[in-house]
């Protein structure tokens, strides 16, 4: 088995992309990565292989992003530029934001599917993160894919 | 169109130097205690605490009134039914780092319920239980001191009147808004994961 700094390296930046994906606010992604491994370090000798050790970790971050509804904490919108059009050579980094902003309009589990989907995760093993069947899985990716596009055509993203 | 693959390449360019290292993260372990698993330990730790203070003064302090005996058993009854129900809720609390969404989601609902549950019946069933203990076991003693008796009883009863309308309905109120935020929120994500 991988020991703790093998595994941190190796997912401290998925769990940061996909915690960001669902909160879009950069310090509460930071604390949310450092919850998950503390948690992770904590049960890491309990760990029993009955799944693989991403689904595990993924479970953990996941499941304690959708423990900010215990705390009240809410997903930062920020409005999207009116004419988006106009701004077609922006920045890397101003295109993440506008990906974070699209992101954080969709609803709780459609964030945390659309993650993990990004992060390149197999449906089966998102399926079973979630908690749901891998054909509910597919039809679920198939129409978060299309309300996207919506938000990007609107921007004039899609063409 | 920016096809999946382009969202994929805008999505890794998140900057995820800022990350804290691993010894860093290791160090924050060792310090982290979860605040809720902490109160629950602390209630479990104050009732068991109290259990052993009533059962030694039960088993060494003479008494004689029938009132008395009354009253310990009840405070008794009251503080073993709190950290029995304290030390049945942090059972679920371990081993639920592997649950799925759904599972987890299910998790906080029943927490909630049991919470709940608890403001509604538990907590009343304790506190008047223990309410009624403290005044017959507090009678035999002012009963004998006629100088603070005058005094020190209604000041008793004013104390757990306190306890009754102005503590408990405050931390009722403060915690049923929360548990009532959390069951909103938790039905509309429930709602979510319905397999359609």
């Amino acid at each position: 088995m991988m020991d703790f700094d093998e595994i941190y390296v190796k997912y401290s930046p998925q769990i940061f992309r996909v915690c960001m994906g669902y909160t879009n606010d950069v310090e509460l992604a930071k604390d949310l990565v450092q919850e998950t491994f503390i948690s992770v370090w904590k049960n890491l000798s309990s760990f029993r292989n009955q799944s693989l050790i991403s689904t595990w970790i993924y479970r953990i971050a996941t499941n304690n992003c959708l423990r900010a509804i215990e705390k009240s904490k809410r997903v930062v919108t920020t409005e999207l530029p009116l004419n988006l059009a106009e701004v077609k050579e922006e920045h890397p980094e101003e295109k993440l934001h506008f990906l974070y902003n699209c992101i954080a309009q969709l609803e709780e589990t459609d964030r945390i599917i659309i993650s993990l989907v990004l992060e390149d995760v197999p449906q089966a093993e998102i399926a079973s993160i979630v908690g749901l069947s891998p054909a509910n899985v597919r039809v679920k990716i198939h129409r978060i894919k299309e309300k996207l596009s919506i938000k990007f055509k609107a921007y004039g993203k899609f063409e | 169109m920016e096809n999946l693959n382009d969202l994929k390449a805008i999505w890794r360019t998140a900057d995820t130097a800022g990350l804290p290292t691993s010894a860093e993260v290791v160090q924050l372990g060792k310090s982290f205690r979860d605040k809720v698993l902490r109160r629950k330990k602390i209630m479990i730790g104050i009732s068991c605490l109290c259990l052993l203070l009533m059962l030694t003064i039960t088993v060494f302090l003479p008494t004689k009134m029938i009132t008395t005996r009354i009253g310990e058993a009840m405070l008794l009854l009251g503080t073993a039914i709190l950290a029995y129900n304290n030390i049945r809720s942090i059972k679920r609390f371990y081993h639920f780092d592997n649950f799925t969404n759904r599972e987890f989601l299910q998790f906080l609902e029943q927490t909630r319920k049991n919470q709940d549950y608890f403001y509604h019946n538990t907590q009343v069933w304790v506190l008047s239980l223990c309410t009624v203990g403290v005044l017959l076991y507090e009678y035999e003693f002012f009963s004998k001191k006629h100088s603070i008796m005058l005094w020190g009883y209604p000041l008793v009863v004013i104390s757990l009147l306190v306890d009754w309308f102005v503590i408990r309905p405050y931390s009722y109120k403060k915690g049923a808004r929360k548990l009532a935020a959390t069951k909103q929120n938790l039905e509309k994500i429930l709602e979510q994961l319905d397999e359609k």
